[in-house]
């Protein structure tokens, strides 16, 4: 007698492997546009990440109600309450991971130095090109329950990290400007950094308050404008 | 195949190897585990699995009928329960019943005593108010009942009279409650007033439950045995068991696909 | 076909029903009454012809003898005298045969329920079985040879009693092993986990939980030998007073009647006395049915 059940986490399944493929698709974008080392996005690519991600909004506020309301019904247990749950949190991810496209999509437009982008792109490229295949990989391990490839993405994730610290410094020093200027140069990206992520504590504290919405009134207002 | 997860240090049940068989055919199979003092453990699995011919071997209820035999062991407190009277095993062991089944013909404070008049105990009448008090008392029954004590049982409701079989096994001041099924006769409300009464219990006595219902297993209980086809095949603490159990037949139980 | 239907429920047939109905209802009120009629038209008859015989007098006196009853009905006078030694020995021979065969067949109804299926119990449910169909003076003729032969040698109360209580056994036994396989098997449970031994499980938890279906087929069992006469002629044989001497014999009311119906002075008798007897009956099966309905 679990018709219910197991049709509601198939119809939570179909729902996450839509919404999965549709970041990939924005992903994908974003290797298009980062591969091809110019800092000017054409109207198309940018209308059509911005409406992928407000179609990205909608089917994440529909699949995690679809989430709460398969554990309430159905009580899911074992590996299966495991799955849901593992679902929604990969959801929370998938989200962020659409908002940092649109990020570095606007960011691509506001560089005023095409020569020094014009360097480091292959970099970029390269580094664009692995993130997206961990994300795509990760997520397969999760639909195909596979170990090894999670395992892969995690570590993965470590070298990743290393890279990304000595790609800044080694982009300073090939950059054609007196020493101070590195310094300068280094110091304003490490307040940048820092005021990155002091936003992204703002961010959360928004997300907290989002959360506490949702428990007190069971409205889902992610992604949409505050009326009151 | 079982993976006794927990180590139970100084059990209050300790079943070794029990087998139960109707005639030719092995309802239990070899069933080893320890029941943890003071907590409430629950007995799961789908219909016909030996759920409740084990708990029922635990207070030899089988002698009644002659074409059922165990073999193997179950001690109480270290002491084989074949090594005792029935009549001394089953006031250690109380038990309740699936139905409610207050002895129609006595009222309820004679039905809380019934296991003192009916064996020809005599105790003083203060003696047997004070029972009848406290057993009340534990069951969140006395403030209900007080005032028609003189009544007969089977005049309350299902859950009451489900309340007051326990207080009935309570009487004796038991170490083991046994309960085959307690609520699957009462509605919703007055099952989750017996859930919260089981746990309330546990500090002074030491529960074992039998449920089909794995919800209610989930809810209330501290550890749970898993039994599919007379075989135990895991036992463990219960929010271990319902989030990540162990042995594949537990998962397919859980997630509906068996049972 | 959707015609067809269409035309099924267009029609209405509610006023042939209605009138079915009304004539079954009638049938079955005429058929019951004629069914009732009998014990009416008895009782009727009982009352019109015996009452005026019924007084105090009529309960607490022996029977008169025949010269007296004869210059009484030469008289147009009501026969003096009455069948308290009729009563009495009624009373004494039914408690006499109820203490016989209550007993011993609630002990054989809790037999034949602890071993069901068993061949032996299946044999003594038989022979329960056979031995309510013996003709009552067949159990007459074996209560003269064991009692009024051996015992008591000569007619007695106790010989009467013994072939009442063969009669009132097998009922005895039958509604015990019924009401016992009645009670849900869930009590008996109850008190085993309480850790009463079985004897007392069977005596104090479910003798009493089934005592009105027992006491149903103990009343039921003496409301019938209540107006046996057959064997009480071979056992009791009779007597013109009062007597509570077991071994020596008693009258009894049936055997008054078949007295009185044999001696052309009393016949005027029979009426008032049978009026008793079924009056005697009749509160025992409405109390039988009280006590069935109290109790549930």
């Amino acid at each position: 007698m679990t018709i219910k059940k197991d049709d509601a986490i198939n119809h939570i399944q179909a729902d996450f492997e839509s919404l999965a493929n549709l970041v990939l698709e924005q992903l994908d974008q974003m290797e298009g546009v980062i591969t091809t080392g110019k800092i000017s996005v054409s109207e198309d690519v940018v209308k059509k990440i911005l409406k992928n991600e407000k179609e990205l909004d909608k089917k994440e506020v529909k699949l995690s109600d679809k989430i709460v309301n398969a554990i309430v019904l159905y009580q899911p247990m074992a590996s299966e309450l495991r799955w849901v749950i593992a679902c929604y949190r990969i959801l929370i991810s998938l989200e962020r991971i659409g908002d940092y496209v649109v990020n570095i999509i606007n960011f691509v437009d506001k560089i005023k130095t095409p020569e020094i982008y014009d360097k480091l792109h292959e970099v970029l490229a390269n580094m664009t090109i692995q993130s997206i295949k961990m994300v795509r990989e990760s997520l397969l391990s999760f639909l195909n329950d596979d170990r090894e490839i999670a395992i892969w993405t995690i570590k993965n994730d470590l070298v990743f990290d290393e890279i990304n610290k000595k790609l800044l410094k080694k982009l300073l020093s090939k950059t054609d400007t007196a020493d101070a200027n590195k310094h300068l140069l280094m110091s304003i990206v490490t307040i940048k950094e820092m005021m990155s992520n002091i936003e992204r504590i703002a961010d959360h504290a928004s997300n907290i308050a989002e959360a506490a919405i949702y428990s007190i009134d069971g409205k889902d207002i992610r992604h949409h404008k505050i009326e009151k | 195949m079982t993976n006794t997860i927990a180590d139970i240090k100084d059990p209050i049940l300790s079943i070794k190897d029990l087998s139960i068989s109707y005639d030719k055919h092995k309802a239990v199979k070899n069933v080893t585990v320890d029941i943890k003092r003071n907590t409430v453990t629950a007995i799961m699995g789908p219909s016909g699995c030996g759920k409740s011919t084990l708990l029922r071997a635990l207070n030899r209820m089988h002698e009644l009928y002659e074409n059922i035999h165990t073999e193997g062991e179950a001690l109480l407190n270290g002491l084989n329960i074949y090594d005792m009277s029935t009549i001394k095993l089953r006031r250690k062991m109380g038990m309740v019943f699936q139905r409610p089944n207050p002895f129609p013909t006595m009222s309820i404070y004679d039905n809380v005593v019934a296991g003192y008049k009916l064996n020809g105990i005599r105790a003083k009448k203060k003696e047997k108010d004070e029972i009848v008090e406290r057993s009340l008392r534990d069951v969140a029954l006395w403030d209900e009942v007080k005032d028609s004590l003189h009544k007969k049982g089977t005049f309350l409701s299902g859950g009451q009279q489900q309340r007051l079989c326990i207080a009935r096994a309570l009487a004796f001041s038991p170490e083991v409650i046994l309960m085959d099924e307690p609520t699957s006769a009462l509605d919703p409300i007055a099952t989750s007033k017996v859930e919260d009464l089981l746990v309330k219990l546990k500090e002074n006595y030491s529960i074992v439950l039998v449920t089909h219902n794995m919800s209610q297993a989930a809810r209330i209980s501290d550890y749970s045995l898993f039994m599919y086809l007379g075989e135990l095949v895991e036992y463990g603490k219960s929010k271990n068991m319902f989030t990540n159990p162990v042995d594949p037949r537990t998962e397919e139980y859980l997630t509906g696909k068996i049972g | 076909m959707v015609e067809s239907i269409k035309t099924l429920s267009d029609q209405d047939h509610s006023a042939k029903r209605l009138f079915k109905d009304k004539f079954v209802y009638i049938g079955v009120i005429v058929l019951s009454a004629i069914t009732i009629s009998p014990i009416v038209l008895i009782i009727a008859k009982l009352i019109i012809k015996g009452y005026r015989q019924i007084s105090l007098d009529f309960l607490v006196q022996n029977t008169p003898d025949s010269f007296q009853a004869m210059t009484a009905v030469a008289n147009g006078e009501i026969i003096p005298g009455g069948i308290a030694n009729g009563i009495v020995g009624t009373f004494v021979m039914v408690v006499l045969a109820a203490v016989i065969a209550i007993p011993v067949g609630v002990l054989t109804g809790i037999f034949l329920y602890e071993n069901q299926g068993k061949f032996i119990a299946n044999l003594t449910r038989n022979i329960s079985d056979i031995l309510q169909g013996v003709p009552s003076i067949v159990l007459g003729l074996i209560s003269y040879l064991w009692i009024v032969k051996h015992v008591t040698n000569g007619f007695s109360a106790l010989a009467g009693s013994v072939s009442l209580s063969i009669m009132m056994l097998p009922m005895i036994v039958r509604s015990t092993e019924e009401t016992l396989k009645m009670i849900p098997q869930t009590l008996k449970e109850a008190a085993l986990a309480l850790g009463v031994p079985y004897h007392k499980v069977i005596f104090r938890v479910l003798i009493p939980t089934g005592f009105s279906g027992l006491l149903t087929g103990i009343l039921i069992g003496i409301s019938r030998i209540l107006g046996e006469t057959a064997p009480l002629m071979l056992t009791a044989l009779g007597s013109s007073m009062i007597n509570i001497d077991i071994t020596k014999p008693t009258s009894a009311i049936p055997l008054l009647i078949w007295d009185f119906y044999n001696d052309p002075n009393m016949i005027g008798l029979i009426w008032s006395s049978s009026l008793l007897l079924m009056a005697i009956v009749l509160i025992l099966n409405i109390v039988a049915k009280q006590v069935a309905a109290k109790r549930s």
